[in-house]
């Protein structure tokens, strides 16, 4: 028995398999963003009938930004809580759709057909985009009243995400004016 | 049981997707491309400045900027795909983040600046290069400290060796003497 | 119907497999001329059920029987019928059974080609060897199986191979290659699992196991340079490596074993560093079984990962059984392989292999440091992160030009290196090419010192690979009448095949060097009649169009190429949309001279006729395949018997001194 061939064998090998053994606890695909607990980017951007929408006059409510697109999939999937949430909390928090890398003509025919949640903002050059740090749609973006972000959703939003951050978001007495 | 309805479902949802998307497909890709600077409806767009701070370099243009573009671009990971840098990357996501790199930097943001607004907006993971902080420093010492490990074997095998030949050589040479003085 | 006849034949293969390896261990032990016997068609059956499965699944494949749910994953009607027969590798079921059709044709082989003269050994080698073969068949039967009944209803049509699969014929060629490599890996690890369990490494095994080590290395050689020619030809950034986890699981375990293949020769000359060989070939092959792991489970990040899936952890408990018993076999064995004495100096051939295992082992640590880190930073800091080209160029290009630095200096250094002034001539021979190769350098523009450094490294190994791959020429027997220069290099066609390897090694790494320094692109959007202008070309954009295929749109941009006002023909790049992909895959168009690349991109088309294109100048591209072409050329000669094995044609009459030099029975 060569003990130091096995010492040196089991201390290369354990901690490996170890490792690749911890690393299926993570999904290689979500990525969390460093943006939850900071200042949600402030955007003016106008929307399919050329309203223009700016984030900052929205203070005072919570906010929840959408980016989505009509070539994901996902997007149909959430498409109708969100539409049911948008007309649960009318008046009380503001939705925002973000177009993601998609024709409006496109966004347009898609709300007439399965309804809308809010306006569709049009992000010319994916400038919003970057600076939310989007990598694929859909991602949301759950804004409190203060203007601050305080979570975040990747792929299609769960129900349970969407009821119980829209409570914590609520529940949070209006500090900033309105 | 279990595997069979996720089969299904995974079958539905793929047959729904080519359905879907076929409508679709009709029309070129048309994606809202960056457009060229300046191009910017007025009073449109999205408020970065008070996240980057005061730009620390100096304007760049022309082929100054192109260089500088594409330095920062081949560091930075495109957030669509998998191992390509947005340098490399035909993606729409990356064409945009290379047009956001042309603008900032042409406004005389620096290149560390630019690279740090990707990481604040996307995390460490847009950074193809780990920085060297940290946990992150064994990605950069582990190869040294193997290359010298390894040189230190390898000279220790050959003191060794020489050592034993050159025992091997005394022993053989004094046998000679031996049956010669004989 | 087609479900059952193919789980048939792959139980029949568990069950071959299952007990061919215990009949191969008790036989290895006892050594039972009859045992061995068994074992051997227990091989073969194993064979034989891999080739009936693998069949079945393509029957069902061609005829789309969607009732077998891989063909409802990866059929379509619609497919075209030679990107249906490649379909069978084309996703994650498909292709662990095409691994196992693979092992099975290897496992044939060994059973067939090293049935004389080595029994002790062979019973040991059938038997891991079947071991292998029972986990990937358990594999295949049970979470991985692609025969399982589609559940009702039986779908008339399915969606079709990933479309990046179907856009290159070389997807055809691709992956079997870089399985006839991975899996090979498996059969000279049987072999030194053996030459362990028998305490014993002798040249009349390490012969074979060294062959049996230079073929796969050859596929996968070839398998790399193709994925690598695939990436450039399809996926339209460029470039052929981007350091991607998967590429670099495939990099691995060509790494360790082309430092086996080197080590190997010192033992064959020498008789030393036998434990050393027999620890390289294990770690491939582990590397190899890591490498599969990272691509099918999915903890990795990368263009080529099959989807998350149950296979992951059982093939991680079979990397860790693997791995245990490896471990434990050579903590138990590995003394019994003793070295012979023999004087090692720093300058000396035999240093230079030394630092070419070195170097070898210390680029494929730093490879899988920074393939596996992002796990690292996940667990431990909980954080995302990426390690990318950027940090592999910085920390392997130097590995690199230190390996081009001894390809030169090793070869031209004397075994035992003792005489200094010996070793003086032979250092200073070279220089000369050495400073042609930097004057080449500087002619070509080339400013940088790492650039001007590799060039004269590569000049000096240049003239070393000449120099001794012809030294049978100008050293021949002149009075033997009528040998020619020809003869006298097919004396050894084994160090003939190395020298040529090396030389496709050189115009490679020139080629890869040039290409990614003196890369230049231009880029811009188009209307119809639009001029882009890249380094003397000028490229007219004369419109676009929309093709309609059966299983894809195209459009496609009709781009005309002059150079001095001369036209040099058309290009279409395309952009493809398939079905089930939203984001559109470009195909570039590329214009391939010996001396430099043009390559279009489409980048987008827009709704106004208007295109984006990229243009990238690379050069010296098409000397990168050529020099894999050579080194592969150069292993096939490695593969003629010597004079001296021609001699000996029947080896059961050789002796079996060779093995144990030094005196038997250690």
């Amino acid at each position: 028995m060569n003990r130091k061939v096995l010492l040196v064998g089991l201390g290369i090998s354990l901690p490996l398999l170890v490792l690749l053994g911890v690393a299926f606890r993570h999904d290689p695909q979500i990525v969390d963003s460093p943006l939850v607990g900071k200042p949600a980017p402030n955007f003016r951007l106008a929307d399919l009938d050329g309203n223009i929408v700016d984030l900052a006059e929205l203070r005072g409510r919570p906010v929840i930004v959408n980016f989505w697109a009509t070539y994901c999939v996902p997007c149909w999937a959430e498409h109708p809580l969100l539409v049911e949430g948008s007309r649960r909390w009318q008046g009380e928090i503001h939705f925002l759709g973000v177009i993601f890398q998609d024709d409006p003509d496109l966004i347009a025919q898609f709300t007439a057909e399965y309804g809308r949640w809010g306006p569709s903002l049009i992000d010319e050059g994916g400038r919003v985009a970057i600076a939310y740090g989007v990598y694929g749609p859909p991602e949301t973006f759950f804004i409190d009243r203060d203007g601050v972000i305080v979570d975040k959703a990747i792929g299609a939003v769960s129900p349970d995400q969407l009821l119980g951050v829209a409570n914590r978001m609520l529940a949070q007495p209006a500090a900033a004016t309105g | 049981m279990r595997r069979a309805t996720a089969l299904l479902g995974l079958l539905a949802a793929l047959t729904l997707a080519a359905s879907a998307s076929a409508q679709e497909t009709d029309t070129p890709p048309r994606v809202a491309l960056p457009p060229a600077e300046g191009e910017f409806r007025p009073g449109l767009g999205v408020e970065t400045s008070h996240e980057l701070g005061d730009p620390l370099g100096h304007p760049l243009s022309g082929e100054e900027l192109d260089r500088a573009v594409a330095e920062v671009a081949t560091d930075i990971r495109c957030p669509k795909c998998q191992a390509l840098s947005i340098a490399d990357s035909g993606a729409a996501s990356a064409q945009a983040m290379r047009a956001e790199a042309r603008s900032l930097l042409s406004q005389g943001y620096t290149r560390e600046q630019v690279v740090g607004y990707f990481e604040q907006r996307y995390g460490e993971f847009v950074l193809l290069e780990p920085r060297a902080r940290g946990l992150n420093l064994i990605v950069w010492a582990a190869p040294a400290a193997i290359v010298l490990l390894g040189g230190l074997l390898v000279a220790l095998r050959l003191r060794q060796r020489q050592r034993s030949a050159d025992e091997s050589l005394d022993t053989y040479l004094r046998q000679v003497e031996q049956e010669t003085a004989t | 119907m087609t479900s059952a006849l193919g789980q048939g034949f792959v139980l029949l293969g568990l069950i071959a497999a299952g007990f061919g390896t215990a009949f191969g261990y008790i036989a290895g032990v006892r050594r039972s001329a009859a045992g061995l016997r068994l074992t051997r068609r227990l091989a073969l059956l194993f064979a034989v059920a891999m080739v009936g499965a693998s069949a079945v699944m393509w029957y069902a494949l061609l005829s789309h029987d969607f009732s077998v749910s891989y063909v409802a994953q990866v059929g379509s009607t619609a497919t075209p019928l030679h990107i249906t027969i490649f379909s069978l590798w084309s996703s994650l079921e498909g292709s662990i059974l095409f691994w196992g059709l693979i092992l099975g044709l290897y496992i044939a082989a060994a059973a067939v080609f090293q049935r004389r003269g080595h029994e002790d050994y062979l019973a040991y080698t059938l038997a891991t060897l079947l071991g292998i073969g029972a986990f990937f068949t358990f594999l295949i039967a049970s979470v991985a199986d692609p025969f399982a009944p589609t559940p009702p209803p039986v779908p008339v049509d399915g969606p079709g191979p990933n479309p990046l699969l179907q856009n290159h014929l070389l997807m055809a060629v691709h992956p079997p290659m870089l399985y006839l490599g991975y899996v090979g890996m498996s059969v000279a690890f049987a072999m030194a699992v053996a030459a362990l369990l028998r305490g014993q490494l002798g040249a009349t095994w390490l012969r074979p196991m060294r062959r049996w080590l230079l073929v796969p290395t050859s596929f996968l050689t070839a398998g790399i340079m193709l994925g690598g020619w695939w990436s450039y030809e399809v996926l339209g950034w460029g470039g052929y490596w981007a350091w991607d986890p998967v590429e670099n699981a495939s990099f691995l375990p060509w790494l360790t074993g082309i430092a086996a293949l080197h080590s190997g020769i010192v033992q064959q000359r020498r008789g030393t560093l036998k434990a050393w060989t027999v620890i390289l070939i294990m770690i491939t092959f582990l590397l190899t079984i890591l490498g599969t792991f990272l691509t099918r489970s999915g903890v990795v990040n990368s263009v080529h990962s099959f989807t998350q899936s149950p296979i992951g952890p059982v093939f991680l408990g079979f990397l860790g059984l693997c791995a245990a018993a490896v471990v434990v076999l050579l903590a138990l064995r590995i003394d019994t392989l003793v070295s012979e004495p023999s004087n090692e100096r720093l300058v000396s051939r035999e240093g230079a292999f030394l630092l070419n295992n070195l170097l070898f082992v210390s680029l494929t640590f730093t490879v899988l440091v920074g393939t596996l880190y992002p796990i690292v930073a996940e667990s431990l800091r909980g954080v995302k992160v990426s390690v990318g080209e950027p940090y592999f160029n910085r920390m392997a290009v130097p590995l690199f030009a230190a390996l081009l630095l001894l390809m030169g200096v090793g070869p031209a250094l004397p075994w035992g290196g003792s005489d200094p002034k010996l070793v003086r001539r032979a250092l200073l021979r070279p220089l000369p090419a050495a400073a042609v190769g930097l004057v080449v350098a500087l002619l070509l523009g080339a400013r940088s010192a790492p650039v001007l450094l590799v060039s004269a490294f590569a000049g000096f190994a240049l003239w070393v690979t000449a120099d001794q791959g012809l030294r049978p020429v100008r050293s021949r027997p002149r009075r033997e009448g009528g040998k020619g220069p020809l003869a006298a290099l097919l004396v050894a066609p084994d160090r003939l095949g190395a020298y040529v390897v090396h030389l496709g090694v050189l115009i490679t790494f020139v080629a890869v060097a040039v290409s990614s320094t003196f890369q230049r692109e231009a880029e811009s959007t188009l209307r119809a009649g639009d001029t882009l202008r890249l380094g003397g070309y000028e490229m007219t954009f004369r419109g676009a169009e929309r093709v309609q295929e059966p299983h894809l749109i195209r459009h496609q941009a009709e781009v005309e190429v002059m150079t001095n006002g001369r036209s040099r023909g058309v290009l279409y790049p395309s952009l493809n949309i398939y079905p089930n992909q939203r984001e559109p895959i470009g195909t570039p168009a590329v214009r391939t001279s010996a001396g430099h690349d043009l390559y279009l991109t489409l980048m987008n088309v827009g709704g106004d006729g208007s295109i984006g294109l990229r243009a990238i100048t690379t050069p010296l591209v098409l000397w990168i395949w050529i020099g894999v072409v050579v080194m592969v050329l150069g292993t096939a000669l490695c593969l003629i018997p010597t004079a001296a094995e021609r001699r000996a044609t029947t080896p059961r009459a050789v002796p079996d001194l060779a093995a144990s030099p030094a005196g038997g029975g250690r």
